[in-house]
């Protein structure tokens, strides 16, 4: 998966893994790769 | 610290932020409106605003209203895929003028291990983000110290403080 965020003109692409077991949840953020 | 994972416990009223270059880990409880992220204590409504094609999977665009148990409405479009059992493959929000988009690939509907879920042992605990820097900061400048150590090194562990400091500007780090 990716996250991407945008504030104003500033913008994040973080890519990494998620894993959901019903509420439970893991974002693995791979910062290393970072845009 | 080119890796952080970011664990929710809802069933614990608990969540974690996990650094597995420091071996160390923050817990924080949940509260507010995370804590009311739990399905039981929400009410969500589900409107059908158009059907959209993305990465290759045909997907019903939704808008989704989800109404926490403190009566906040939390806003997003969300495109679930009909050939995934409705999976969100892309989710977007918008909150104090910032936007966000969760785009999922290589989607695979099995449940995970427990395991993931949990915090591997032999971590470090700290009660805060300062206090785990400060000691592991000092750590870091004590190897340093030591003859022999790369430049190499260094400067990856400066340039990946960087990006932590953006991230925690930006409050996209769950402390």
């Amino acid at each position: 998966m990716v996250m991407s965020t945008k504030d104003g003109t500033e913008s994040i692409k973080i890519p990494g893994k998620m894993f959901v077991d019903e509420s439970k949840t893991r974002f693995e953020m791979d910062l290393a790769g970072m845009q | 610290m080119d890796k952080m994972i970011a664990i929710t416990r809802p069933d614990k009223r608990l969540s974690y932020s996990v650094w597995p270059g420091l071996k160390s880990y923050l817990e924080t409880a949940l509260t507010g409106t995370v804590e009311s992220a739990v399905p039981n204590a929400s009410k969500m409504e589900v409107t059908l605003i158009g059907k959209e094609t993305v990465d290759g999977h045909p997907c019903e665009k939704n808008r989704v209203v989800v109404t926490d148990a403190q009566g906040t409405r939390h806003e997003s479009t969300v495109w679930n895929a009909t050939d995934l059992k409705q999976f969100p493959v892309r989710i977007e929000t918008m909150s104090q003028g910032q936007s966000m988009r969760l785009d999922f690939q290589e989607v695979k509907l099995a449940k995970p291990a427990g395991e993931l879920f949990e915090i591997p042992s032999g971590y470090t605990r700290y009660a805060n983000m300062q206090e785990m820097m400060m000691t592991e900061m000092t750590k870091q400048a004590r190897e340093e110290e030591e003859p022999g150590r790369g430049e190499s090194e260094k400067s990856t562990k400066k340039r990946d403080g960087r990006k932590v400091g953006d991230l925690l500007k930006k409050k996209l780090l769950p402390f």
